[in-house]
């Protein structure tokens, strides 16, 4: 069903386009969402990345890998968009983090605020291969094929983005702590 | 379980309560952009520049009567036996289909037309020319014919009716289809009698390509299918008996693992290369063979750590791992096969080429610019040595230019610029 729209979307097909572009909506704003962290940004490389499709369908060597190549397209709009906000803002520096000292326990108890201030704090790549494995479900694999990297990078970057994440809550905690009990942060 | 399995799921649920659904009018505001862009066209990526299907080239018959064919069998014996003489005195010194050659005449396509450009001065001038969409100009291996593509007159009734590879002389005239207008061709390469040339193009209703012969004197083309897609096909030298290709696994339930095979043209009898089991569906990419005949390269699928380059000797099966460092892809053979090209990557998305010495004798050497991602992959591709190996020849697909990379570390040459540039150069007797 969705070869044949493809293949007629390949061909011209601006209706069939509009069907693959429609459930295309709904899996793709969700993961450029979590990725930007802002909603207009969001729909931005949503919108980039769909007329990227179109423009670009007819040179899709393989119908099947529709999908894969869609959010392929959608990560790289993602990271453009990203590193575009970046050139736009101020560069705030962000210390080094220290490694994480207090045993996990995390799991249960870290708030959202925390989780977004540590993951708004990794490079949009590394929040791209989280959200893909962690939100999609993608198999490491297709992560790695989506953002276009080896397997065995694409494992050890997830991790480091993960351990990253554990490390900036733990350190947002004990400044917490400090500050609880007195202590200068 | 441990700590980091319960961080992970954290993370999990967080993201799913965090996703947002659709914006509201995302797909209508959408729709309002598409309608005015108009699509590429398949080919128009360098990245696959010759798609086709493959459908046999229609023959016309016709009877004629017996004294037709007796007057026109004189005629051909009477301007045969004028080239036997010709040629017997006259006998052009042609290179050797395989090996290193001196350098020619040197054509790129750009913007649909096919120009002659002199690498020193950059003057140009027209080959091929007109309203068709021509471009890939490539030399049969003996350097007295020029084949290209060419976009098939839009009057098949679909929007798209595919290209032509087209054959012509040297100075562009005479230019004639030798395939009718096709779909899903992704790459040719000239036998090294110059009688054929073997082609990749679309699946009859399979993803990927089969293997295809189209003879050159335009008599009609044949499948040779192998049962799976195939890709990355070229001419197995000394004799071009043989062609080796990647043998692609694109269905996983119907495909056998990827991996390297060779098929004897004549016999249609397969011969497996690659000697170590596949480690994924990205592995054995970008397949070259040595200008001998006596080795194949390919890339891994990079894992762990990056791309590495490999070397299968045919004499002995054994696969070896080039030396240096990770990340370097799809080499070529120099034309004396004493040196690989390859796409190096620089972190975090930049490209360059490399030339690296077999023997390891002498460091990499980078050329040209750091470049990032084309439409499909590294900006760089349809590249090739000068038939002198002093060069790269390069498409630069995001930059739309045509370049000469000199080995030596000279300036690179922007030979031309413009949409699907794409270099080739003729070979000539040393």
């Amino acid at each position: 069903m969705q070869r044949d729209l493809v293949e007629r979307a390949q061909q011209g097909d601006h209706d069939a386009f509009a069907e693959l572009a429609g459930a295309a909506i709904s899996q793709l704003t969700p993961v450029a969402w979590l990725i930007l962290r802002d909603p207009e940004q969001a729909q931005d490389a949503v919108q980039n990345a769909l007329v990227r499709v179109w423009r670009d369908l007819p040179t899709l060597r393989d119908p099947d890998r529709f999908d894969a190549w869609t959010r392929r397209l959608l990560v790289r709009s993602c990271i453009d968009e990203a590193r575009r906000l970046r050139r736009h803002r101020f560069d705030v520096r962000i210390d080094a983090i220290a490694p994480p000292t207090v045993p996990d326990g995390a799991g249960a108890i870290v708030d959202r605020d925390e989780l977004e201030r540590a993951f708004a704090k990794l490079e949009p790549e590394a929040r791209a291969l989280i959200v893909l494995h962690h939100y999609l479900d993608l198999p490491l694999p297709d992560v790695a094929a989506t953002i276009g990297i080896p397997l065995g990078t694409a494992k050890s970057r997830l991790h480091r983005g993960l351990r990253e994440m554990h490390a900036a809550i733990d350190a947002d905690a004990r400044v917490r702590a400090d500050l609880t009990e007195g202590r200068p942060a | 379980m441990t700590a980091h399995d319960g961080f992970d799921r954290t993370v999990t649920a967080w993201l799913r309560d965090e996703a947002v659904p659709t914006f509201p009018d995302q797909l209508d505001a959408l729709l309002v952009r598409t309608a005015t862009t108009p699509q590429r066209r398949w080919w128009s990526s360098p990245e696959r520049w010759l798609p086709m299907d493959t459908t046999l080239r229609p023959r016309l018959f016709y009877s004629p009567r017996a004294s037709q064919v007796l007057l026109v069998a004189a005629i051909i014996l009477a301007l045969l036996g004028a080239a036997l003489l010709y040629a017997g005195t006259h006998q052009p010194h042609l290179p050797a289909p395989f090996g290193p050659a001196r350098n020619g005449l040197l054509y790129t396509s750009v913007d649909g037309d096919i120009y002659a450009v002199d690498p020193v001065t950059l003057a140009k001038h027209l080959v091929v020319g007109g309203s068709t969409f021509d471009f890939g100009p490539t030399f049969s291996r003996d350097g007295t014919k020029l084949s290209f593509a060419r976009g098939a007159p839009s009057d098949c009734g679909k929007p798209d009716c595919g290209l032509m590879l087209m054959i012509a002389n040297i100075d562009g005239s005479d230019a004639r289809p030798i395939t009718p207008g096709l779909l899903m061709l992704d790459g040719s390469d000239w036998s090294p009698d110059g009688s054929q040339i073997a082609i990749d193009s679309a699946y009859p209703g399979r993803s990927g390509h089969v293997l295809m012969i189209v003879n050159t004197d335009g008599s009609g083309m044949r499948t040779l299918d192998v049962g799976r897609p195939i890709h990355e096909m070229s001419w197995l030298p000394p004799d071009g008996k043989e062609i080796v290709f990647r043998g692609e696994q694109l269905d996983l339930r119907r495909d056998p693992p990827v991996g390297i095979w060779a098929i004897n043209v004549a016999t249609g009898k397969l011969r497996k290369i690659s000697v170590r089991p596949a480690h994924s569906d990205n592995d054995y990419q970008c397949v070259a063979v040595s200008p001998d005949g006596t080795q194949v390269t390919y890339r891994d699928d990079g894992d762990p750590g990056g791309f590495q380059q490999h070397i299968i000797d045919l004499q002995t099966g054994d696969d070896s791992i080039l030396p240096g460092p990770k990340g370097q892809f799809c080499g070529g053979f120099s034309p004396d096969g004493t040196k690989l090209a390859l796409i190096r990557g620089i972190p975090p998305d930049k490209f360059q080429f490399s030339v690296v010495t077999l023997d390891g004798s002498r460091p990499a050497i980078g050329l040209g610019p750091l470049v990032g991602m084309g439409s499909d992959g590294p900006s760089m591709n349809n590249w090739s040595w000068t038939p002198d190996g002093t060069g790269i020849l390069a498409n630069y697909d995001a930059e739309n230019e045509a370049m000469l990379l000199p080995i030596d570390g000279s300036p690179p040459v922007v030979l031309i610029h413009g949409g699907m540039a794409l270099p080739g150069e003729q070979r000539l007797a040393p």
